[in-house]
């Protein structure tokens, strides 16, 4: 058990290398660079910060340069707020993602659960078919379509939340938290739906109740217990799914987190920043899925090898 | 299931009583309603967006400075109205469709063949070849699949042939997971074994044998891979890495809807609508392919 978990993060390493490797690289060999913006900025301007960059010494150089500094954990000033360090940056917006994709999270896992152990205790009832259709949408639906259409809905026509911004408390995150949360929401109630159908058939349920265990005890001590099994499996694709949506939920609410910062700083090739979002995202998803891994297999024997 | 797509290689001879497993498989697939019916509106979508441009007397670029900005107004000449350089929503819905629709079809494609061929040349040969092969896929498959299509296509410049490459280049590896698993399973069993004894080349065996048989399980992974693709582009496109003007793409139109949720809701609505559809129709009809390819599986 302990052998298995410390295998997965060993077979981390050469993934977050060729992330970084690959990362490296293809921002360099981009199209454009961080200092032709819109502004034409004089040669010797541009030779300067180009020196203090050092973005004129040769690749493999700055490739080395660069491996040693994100040992360190350094991964130097943005390119492009220039007074700013990428570790500034990053503490600024990622508590910000975080506070979001948690909310969301927690939405997604209590709205879903609770939805699909509704459809399957209704099975082929109207509530059924009604979460189930719901779900679909949620599904087909993508994020982009569905956030500006909350935005009409919500802000623009019931006034009850702001359409954007960061400065309204809890307000502004309503509908990002919400945005963010309807496509998982839909999932984890097909796959609860499934699961439950799944577990009330089985064997110990019946012993269960044969032996007198009243209907309300089977479901919260025996059913959803098995029917969880999937859903915290999904836990961990879902985070990833999390971090490409706080790039389109950032991007359209106005949300200051890294996710926007991510998107931004891609298309004004600032190459610091890109490096230092991409790697921080990385390793969340990466120690996400482990995490994820090794609840599956406390939770669930089979899953042991 | 193995046994069953074993005489995909020769519907031909499956002979007048017998009915050979794609034959059984469409018969399945026809049964079930819902996939039908999403096909019907798929193949409606499709022409809808190739047959509808050829109806207008002009470009889904052509700007008429005449009527900017016209509300949407079903009975007029421009039944979804015009965007603010006056261009007809209605026409750069259905140009848009093309892209996004061709940019799926042929993203899918290509990165199905190469893992098609990639998995199942991993997964007959075995030994070292396969664990360098594999180990490839499996390090690149950490690496989060936005990133790679982010920062391919940052590196290509934009438009469509870039979210094409920088999309196969990040789908290719489930394709050619599943079938190294298909090709290992196929390894073993008697027919290849007849195939080497009776001097098959094993290039000859790949091809006429390994790759046949893995038909099944790639249609039905191919069509769950198109609609994700076209996700993928219209979100590379809203925002701001993908197709570029003056091509369009249901993304492109999304995104410049978003911009004007304030005074026009019906320019990201209608767009959006489109995208729904398409992407609920295609789910449907890969539940059904699903279910008709491996009726086990449900």
């Amino acid at each position: 058990m302990v052998l298995s978990v410390l295998r997965r993060m060993l077979g981390s390493v050469p993934t977050l290398f060729a992330l970084a490797t690959i990362t490296f690289f293809v921002i360099r060999f981009a199209p454009g660079g961080p200092f032709d913006g819109e502004k034409k900025l004089p040669p010797a301007l541009i030779a300067r910060m180009e020196a203090q960059f050092h973005l004129n010494e040769p690749l493999w150089q700055q490739y080395l340069r660069f491996l040693g500094d994100v040992v360190r954990l350094d991964f130097g000033q943005s390119m492009y707020y220039r007074e700013y360090t990428v570790t500034q940056l990053i503490g600024h917006g990622l508590p910000i993602s975080l506070q979001i994709g948690l909310w969301a999270t927690l939405l997604y896992a209590v709205a879903g659960v609770t939805l699909g152990v509704v459809a399957a205790l209704r099975r082929n009832g109207p509530l059924d078919n009604l979460v189930s259709a719901v779900a679909m949408g949620g599904i087909v639906v993508p994020t982009f379509v569905m956030a500006p259409i909350l935005q009409i809905v919500f802000a623009l026509m019931l006034s009850l939340v702001p359409v954007a911004g960061w400065d309204n408390g809890w307000r502004s995150m309503v509908l990002p938290v919400v945005a963010m949360a309807l496509p998982n929401i839909a999932y984890v109630a097909r796959l609860t739906r499934g699961a439950m159908i799944e577990t009330l058939r089985s064997n110990y349920i019946r012993t269960a109740r044969a032996k007198g265990v009243g209907e309300w005890r089977v479901l919260t001590h025996h059913a959803i217990r098995g029917a969880m099994i999937p859903v915290i499996a999904y836990l961990g694709p879902a985070t990833a799914g999390l971090i490409t949506g706080s790039m389109v939920i950032e991007t359209i609410f106005a949300v200051p987190g890294i996710g926007r910062y991510f998107v931004e700083s891609a298309i004004s090739r600032d190459y610091t920043m890109v490096m230092g979002v991409t790697l921080v995202y990385g390793t969340c998803i990466i120690l996400f899925n482990m995490v994820t891994d090794v609840a599956q297999m406390l939770l669930d024997p089979r899953s042991r090898t | 299931m193995t046994d069953a797509a074993a005489d995909l290689t020769a519907p031909e001879e499956a002979g007048a009583e017998g009915v050979s497993p794609l034959r059984e498989a469409l018969r399945r697939f026809r049964a079930n309603r819902a996939a039908v019916a999403s096909l019907i509106v798929l193949v409606l979508i499709v022409i809808f967006c190739f047959g509808g441009p050829l109806l207008y007397s002009y470009e889904p670029d052509d700007a008429n400075f005449e009527a900017m900005n016209a509300p949407m107004d079903l009975f007029s000449a421009y039944p979804f109205g015009t965007d603010d350089l006056g261009r007809d929503l209605l026409l750069r819905i259905m140009a848009g469709g093309q892209v996004s629709l061709i940019i799926g079809l042929v993203a899918t494609l290509i990165a199905v063949a190469i893992g098609v061929t990639w998995g199942s040349v991993a997964g007959f040969l075995g030994g070292v070849v396969d664990q360098v092969m594999m180990r490839i896929v499996d390090v690149l498959y950490g690496i989060p699949y936005i990133f790679q299509v982010i920062l391919i296509s940052m590196a290509l410049g934009r438009g469509s042939t870039a979210v094409i490459i920088a999309v196969v280049l990040s789908l290719w590896l489930t394709p050619s997971r599943i079938v190294r698993a298909q090709a290992i399973a196929l390894r073993h069993r008697e027919f290849i074994e007849a195939a080497r004894a009776g001097g098959m080349t094993k290039r000859q065996i790949v091809l006429k044998h390994i790759i046949p048989n893995c038909v099944g399980v790639v249609i039905v992974y191919s069509s769950l891979l198109i609609p994700d693709v076209i996700l993928s582009e219209s979100l590379l496109s809203f925002l701001g890495l993908g197709v570029q003007a003056p091509e369009t793409s249901w993304g492109v139109l999304i995104s410049e809807g978003q911009a004007k949720i304030e005074t026009a809701p019906h320019m990201l609505i209608l767009p959006g609508l489109a995208l729904a559809l398409t992407l609920f129709c295609m789910n449907f009809v890969a539940d059904g392919l699903r279910d008709a390819f491996d009726p086990n599986e449900r």
